[in-house]
């Protein structure tokens, strides 16, 4: 189904607007400054209103050519986060600090609000400073752990989605591991995390993309998926037995692995870069750990690959990419992954919404 | 001078056969190189049969010699295996026939009356059937030929090459394996592979071997503690290497390296697949002659159709031809 067509009822989705000293507002207004984002969802902007303006206004006087294409924060909606004028004043372009950490923290914690209240479907998140967050005395390893703790969910993943230029077809590949060492992902996997992610991944395929029978890849974890067991016996030992168990359980998806990690990649490669006809690629692929998933998303989707948290009980997307303190202000940043972040969060949602209405009808 | 390749057919069981037809019936692959096959002339001639093209050669038998007109020699090569062949699968029989026809090659490259060995794929469970004393043929060769310093696979794609620290392991192994002077070995193998390959002065990037390098020691300190110094020392010695950058973007900037230093086998393999499956070359460096490969497999699916792709192949041939060259003028 193609998503970017569902077009019915505008989605509501709140944009937390991410460190002030770094290009999170940079991004959105260029983001919104695209007529047909906003045609297609109303958004509510969460921050400090007067350091929106203030960027709004260093932005156009940096870079005159941007007044003509960035959205104008008075036709914004704001809500607004407490921010004292000391810091305020304390927010330096480029610089993340106590005061810059704090302001993003609250902003986020405003948009979830939102979304809690069912005022909002989605949250699009702009990039935060961890530093800058612990810095503030806000002890969260990231964003995602903050939106699951007061969503009170424990199970969620992170899943990077992208729609390819060339063909349209549409990449996503969860993670089964994430931040993490690379010494420490053959330990920390197991059939019982597996399980955690595929039921994660099967819900929002069915959920968030209308895909109600998915077909799934799950990677292998060492070269050659283990060369039955002379490379590695974690395929062996439980790998496989796992897939195998979870195509029984799971009747209606058709599930195939391990297959090789390096062989994995090729017919997304196909599919995304339009080289072969008709190739064999999958609605979504599992990959055990972070590069074994990112290398492949990076070399397909660099600028438009979209994060998205998995599990939560509303939609959260994110750019690809951090504050970029160095090119804080200079209004050169790419907005090319935000506005991919609001565009991917507007076609979840979308499917959200008409789900919910579709099954209160066949149970009344 | 031409450069001379020994060229054999691979696993007779898959594609290799097909794809030799198809490069040397080329008139232009004949002109780059004078080859001399060694093959039995019946897999020969079924290579070509399902490739539907033909090239001339002439058979030699004893000593062997290009003389002036250069073009295709056959010496006729069956050794112990036991024809015929089955097909489409991995068997005793054809293992025996790749090691036999393989190390025929490198003995006659050794010995100078050619230049550079080309093979088309192999199947490692027949090998291994056959009693390959190796984990792979990569260390076959080393052996054969008595290296004893840094050598391994490393892959070409286009003009990137990858060359890596950690190879045929178990993933949990991988960290472990890491060590300052393998990390230096794998920049050493790749400096010198390209430079014979004609790349004058490669520039090297070296991976990291955590998520985002391990960001400042947050999640893995191998880039603190072991990649980071063994770049500086390979600097030191004059390499140009630089790194370790993340290993999910380096491969976005293939403008900027000739080769890329890879800390185990699918953070190169699952970059080098996804740019160029059809197209990617296997090298054997660190060896005193060249040796290549296609990066792909038998293709036991597609056997006898006539429709394997000749694009790696071709580059694998055109790289041995390169190598070759300089081998030629360092020696002359």
């Amino acid at each position: 189904m193609e998503l970017s067509k569902l077009d019915k009822t505008p989605v509501a989705l709140a944009i937390a607007l991410g460190d002030p000293a770094g290009i999170g507002m940079e991004v959105t207004l260029k983001a919104l400054g695209d007529p047909a984002v906003l045609e297609r969802c109303s958004v509510t902007l969460v921050g400090d209103r007067a350091l929106l303006h203030h960027t709004y206004a260093q932005l156009v006087a940096r870079q005159p050519h941007l007044e003509a294409t960035l959205a104008h924060p008075d036709t914004l909606s704001v809500v607004e986060v407490p921010v004292t004028q000391t810091q305020r004043q304390q927010v330096m372009l480029g610089c993340g600090n106590a005061a810059s950490g704090d302001i993003s923290f609250r902003a986020l914690q405003g948009a979830i609000a939102l979304a809690q209240s069912g005022q909002v479907q989605g949250v699009v998140t702009a990039p935060i400073s961890k530093s800058a967050w612990h810095t503030a005395g806000h002890f969260y390893p990231g964003q995602t752990e903050l939106l699951a703790e007061q969503a009170g969910v424990t199970q969620f993943g992170m899943m990077f989605v992208a729609r390819s230029p060339h063909t349209e077809w549409m990449l996503r590949t969860l993670l089964a591991t994430t931040h993490i060492p690379l010494r420490q992902v053959c330990d920390t996997l197991s059939p019982d995390l597996m399980t955690r992610k595929l039921d994660l991944l099967v819900q929002t395929l069915t959920q968030d993309f209308g895909i109600s029978s998915p077909r799934i890849a799950v990677a292998g974890l060492n070269p050659h998926s283990g060369e039955q067991g002379l490379l590695g016996h974690e395929e062996q030992d439980w790998l496989c037995d796992w897939v195998k168990d979870m195509g029984d359980r799971h009747s209606r998806i058709h599930l195939i692995g391990p297959v090789p990690p390096d062989t994995l990649w090729v017919a997304p490669g196909q599919a995304w870069f339009g080289t072969v006809p008709k190739p064999i690629a999958h609605d979504a692929y599992l990959a055990l750990y972070h590069d074994q998933g990112l290398i492949p998303v990076k070399l397909m989707a660099f600028d438009c690959a979209v994060n998205t948290t998995i599990g939560l009980p509303f939609v959260r997307t994110s750019p690809d990419h951090g504050t970029a303190f160095d090119i804080a202000g200079a209004g050169v940043a790419d907005a090319s992954s935000m506005t991919m972040a609001v565009r991917v969060a507007i076609d979840l949602a979308h499917h959200r919404t008409e789900q919910i209405p579709s099954q209160a009808a066949l149970h009344p | 001078m031409k450069p001379r390749l020994a060229v054999v057919l691979g696993d007779p069981a898959g594609i290799g056969p097909e794809l030799v037809a198809k490069l040397l019936a080329k008139p232009e692959n004949r002109e780059k190189a004078d080859i001399l096959l060694i093959a039995d002339r019946d897999e020969v001639e079924e290579g070509m049969r399902i490739a539907g093209q033909r090239f001339s050669y002439e058979v030699v038998s004893g000593e062997i010699s290009f003389g002036s007109g250069g073009g295709i020699l056959l010496e006729d090569f069956t050794g112990s295996a036991k024809r015929p062949f089955q097909r489409a699968t991995s068997t005793e029989s054809c293992g025996r026939y790749c090691l036999e026809t393989l190390e025929r090659a490198v003995d006659l490259t050794r010995a100078g009356v050619t230049d550079g060995v080309l093979f088309t794929p192999l199947n490692k469970n027949s090998m291994h059937q056959a009693g390959l004393p190796h984990e792979d043929e990569s260390q076959w060769f080393a052996a054969m030929l008595g290296v004893t310093g840094p050598h391994g696979e490393l892959n070409a794609l286009d003009n990137l090459w990858t060359s890596r620290v950690t190879s045929h392991v178990a993933l949990k192994d991988v960290s472990g394996l890491i060590t300052e002077e393998r990390v230096i070995a794998g920049i050493e193998l790749a400096h010198k592979t390209l430079v014979t390959a004609g790349v004058a002065r490669p520039r090297i990037g070296v991976c990291g071997l955590n998520p985002h390098n391990g960001e400042n020691g947050s999640f893995g300190r191998e880039e603190i503690d072991v990649i980071g110094p063994a770049v500086e020392e390979a600097r030191s010695r004059g390499l140009p290497a630089s790194g370790p950058f993340p290993a999910d973007t380096i491969f976005l900037r293939v403008k900027d390296f000739d080769a890329i230093v890879t800390m185990y086998h699918d953070q190169g393999q699952i970059a080098m697949k996804l740019m160029g499956f059809s197209r990617g070359v296997t090298v054997h460096g660190g060896l005193p002659i060249p040796i290549a490969t296609p990066a792909h497999g038998t293709a036991f699916d597609i056997y006898g159709q006539g429709k394997a792709n000749l694009g790696a192949t071709q580059a694998a041939f055109d790289i041995v031809v390169a190598q070759s060259r300089s081998r030629n003028r360092i020696a002359a």
